[in-house]
């Protein structure tokens, strides 16, 4: 059934920097996708209720503070617990290359690093989305 | 167990994937819904409209947290715009409400309006069962707050809150937008605004004309607005806005109870019924290709819009007493 594919985009920890987030956030809603920001601040737990909540096919984390290693894993993790490990999280911002992959072997399907076209983006979100 | 049980149980997530079927318009959905019994006890939903900025989300993430206390279970929807553009929306009114993500007693929804007119989504009045199906005591429906066409809030709801904030608009403006005559009380929110008083002032007048203009509604309480100042960011006024909507509730349930769930399940009905229709005529005009045939009438000028609405209807009269 053709229905918009639902995107959290998310700011974890003490992180202030949304810039970036808020770009994402657009580009994606201008791509014809309904996008639930959740605002500054969150916890892995929280962003994972939400995104059970708001019923989304997708998490995009937003990370310029180094703290993506200890952050970024414990979404999936979390989904995992609460069953719902069919919902496609990816993450990007300001992260070494080096740190990469072991994100990804973490669960985090994909990291966009500075530079990353928005259409880069929304492709691969429609192309991943489990539905 | 089945989708409605786990909701039953308190499964945010069978809840959240049944209110997506309804949004999607997905058949499944109504199927569902039609097997289980009423609830015995509705909700009590709550309309929350009123300007951009105004601050609905910010009253209704202070109102929860008040009711919480009195271990309520609470629903929120949350309604926001979609792009005319590209379909797609931008859904924040989360932002506001951070405290209350991990809330166990607490489901938010977030919805885009995806081409409804009037502030709200068409599938609020569907996730309203939903949310009582999941034991919701209250309901909050935060309308769009475009401002000016918010009324379709006022079917689905109980009691309808106007938020309205000091020093913006003249009262030119609320009158234009006819929400006044649909609300029950009127938050002045952000009352730390030297203008404050001038504003309920201007609010008192405009329904005292109200009244004069119109003596055959019923005079004293029953017609009267509650007026209710507000600072959402800090929690000034929130127990009188909590007083003034269970005093509105107390006067109705006394006056039989009638008035507002009739109102909410009129709403409901006709609102299931345009759907219904909507989609055994796409069905019929899949399978018959009646629309492109009238168009083609059209555009080759041997029929008009209403000649051909006329015959369509007629053809699915028909169309439909032989399926169904």
């Amino acid at each position: 059934m053709d229905r918009p594919i639902r995107v959290v985009i998310a700011k974890l920890g003490l992180d202030g920097h949304d810039r970036g987030a808020k770009i994402i956030a657009r580009a994606l809603r201008d791509a014809g996708m309904e996008v639930i920001y959740t605002g500054l601040r969150q916890t892995p737990e929280n962003i994972v209720e939400i995104a059970i909540q708001e019923d989304a096919d997708a998490i995009g984390l937003s990370s310029l503070s180094g703290a993506h290693n200890h952050l970024f894993p414990k979404v999936p993790e979390r989904l995992r617990e609460k069953g719902a490990e069919d919902i496609l999280v990816f993450g990007g911002g300001v992260i070494p290359e080096k740190d990469i992959a072991p994100l990804k072997e973490a669960g985090i399907a994909a990291i966009f690093t500075p530079g990353t076209t928005t259409t880069s983006v929304i492709e691969f979100i429609r192309e991943n989305v489990g539905r | 167990m089945d989708q409605i049980s786990a909701i039953k149980s308190g499964d945010k997530r069978a809840a959240a994937k049944l209110i997506s079927m309804l949004e999607n318009n997905n058949p499944k959905a109504a199927e569902l819904l039609q097997r289980c019994a009423a609830p015995s006890v509705r909700a009590k939903v709550i309309g929350i409209t009123g300007a951009p900025g105004a601050g609905k989300s910010t009253l209704t993430d202070q109102l929860t947290k008040n009711l919480l206390k009195n271990h309520k279970k609470i629903g929120i929807i949350a309604v926001d715009p979609s792009s005319p553009i590209s379909g797609g929306a931008f859904l924040g009114d989360r932002i506001r409400m951070s405290d209350l993500n991990s809330q166990p007693d607490v489901f938010i929804r977030s919805m885009a309006t995806r081409g409804a007119l009037g502030g709200i989504s068409k599938a609020v009045s569907g996730a309203i069962r939903v949310m009582e199906l999941f034991g919701a005591d209250y309901i909050f429906i935060e309308t769009v707050g475009i401002g000016q066409s918010e009324i379709d809030v006022a079917g689905l709801s109980d009691i309808v809150v106007l938020v309205v904030v000091p020093g913006m608009g003249d009262d030119i403006q609320a009158e234009k937008a006819g929400i006044l005559e649909v609300s029950d009380i009127i938050v002045v929110n952000k009352a730390d605004h030297e203008d404050t008083n001038r504003t309920i002032q201007q609010l008192k007048s405009m329904m005292g004309l109200r009244m004069k203009l119109h003596p055959e509604e019923p005079v004293g309480e029953d017609s009267e607005i509650e007026i209710v100042s507000t600072i959402a960011t800090t929690g000034f006024g929130l127990a009188d806005l909590l007083e003034a909507i269970d005093a509105r509730q107390i006067r109705e349930q006394a006056g039989g109870l009638t008035g507002s769930s009739e109102k909410r399940l009129r709403a409901e009905l006709l609102d299931l019924i345009y759907k219904k229709v909507e989609s055994e005529f796409m069905d019929f005009d899949e399978k018959t290709l009646s629309l492109s045939i009238s168009v083609v009438n059209i555009l080759e000028e041997r029929s008009n819009p209403f000649l051909e609405t006329e015959r369509l209807l007629e053809e699915f009269m028909k169309w439909r007493s032989t399926t169904c």
